[in-house]
């Protein structure tokens, strides 16, 4: 009795070793006034493709106070392709101290199929005052 | 990765998006890009919150975007037949008028 050879000359390469490519989605503003929702970044799985969203780093901190403090929101949307978006990530605050900070830093893997979509979006309903926001997914693509 | 900048069209909130956007498949707005800045309605950052943009003044709004190097041309436009091509069957992007709103 014999054992068949794991893999073999048309075993299929793992997901890492079919043409892998480093994306990342990054929107970085300091000193930002209030503003209504708002999309920063979009990234759509291309045609042929699959990826995993491996880590992702949200931050919003209070710049200056403001006049009334509102909510201030920082999210990332998942779309599934030809589907509707589902909240993934989001941060709030409602406080306003100068410094007054929000922090998700997260390494986890959310596999995206072609046609799937991450969206960024950053939004303050306060009267005056600014915020710093930082919105980062790292994502790794390879060929389906 | 170094991405092509280029100033596009940023959209009101419609029925399929409940936020001002670009509608584009990938791509990453340059902080402090938006123009033109309208007293007490819009900054470099966005629209205000509240603000009542008129729909001429929603239609002069624009944004700087980062968009990926093999979506364009040799000159860093836009380039609709590699969108199609690279998002080929998504009915979202693979259409003649993908970039009608950009």
């Amino acid at each position: 009795m014999g054992f068949a050879p794991r893999g073999g000359a048309t075993a299929r390469k793992e997901w890492y070793d079919r043409n892998p490519a480093v994306r990342f989605l990054q929107y970085s503003a300091d000193g930002a006034a209030p503003h209504t929702d708002t999309e920063r970044w979009n990234y759509t799985i291309p045609t042929g493709k699959k990826a995993f969203a491996e880590a992702s780093e949200l931050e919003i901190v209070r710049a200056t106070a403001a006049s009334a403090a509102g909510l201030v929101m920082c999210r990332v949307n998942y779309r599934p392709s030809g589907g509707i978006p589902y909240r993934l990530l989001t941060l709030r605050m409602r406080t306003n101290g100068v410094g007054d900070a929000r922090l998700i830093q997260l390494g986890h893997s959310v596999t995206l199929l072609a046609g799937d979509a991450l969206y960024g979006y950053t939004a303050d309903q306060s009267t005056g005052g600014t915020m710093d926001y930082t919105e980062t997914v790292k994502i790794t693509e390879f060929d389906a | 990765m170094d991405m092509p900048k280029i100033r596009v069209k940023l959209l009101a909130p419609d029925a399929e998006h409940d936020s001002y956007h670009v509608h584009l498949p990938t791509y990453t707005m340059v902080a402090g890009s938006l123009q033109p800045t309208i007293p007490d309605k819009t900054h470099a950052n966005g629209v205000y919150p509240n603000a009542e943009l008129t729909p001429a003044e929603k239609a002069r709004l624009t944004v700087e975007v980062e968009v990926p190097t093999d979506e364009c041309d040799e000159k860093g436009k836009l380039d609709i037949a590699k969108i199609r091509k690279k998002y080929h069957g998504q009915p979202r992007w693979d259409k003649p008028d993908v970039l009608s709103d950009v």
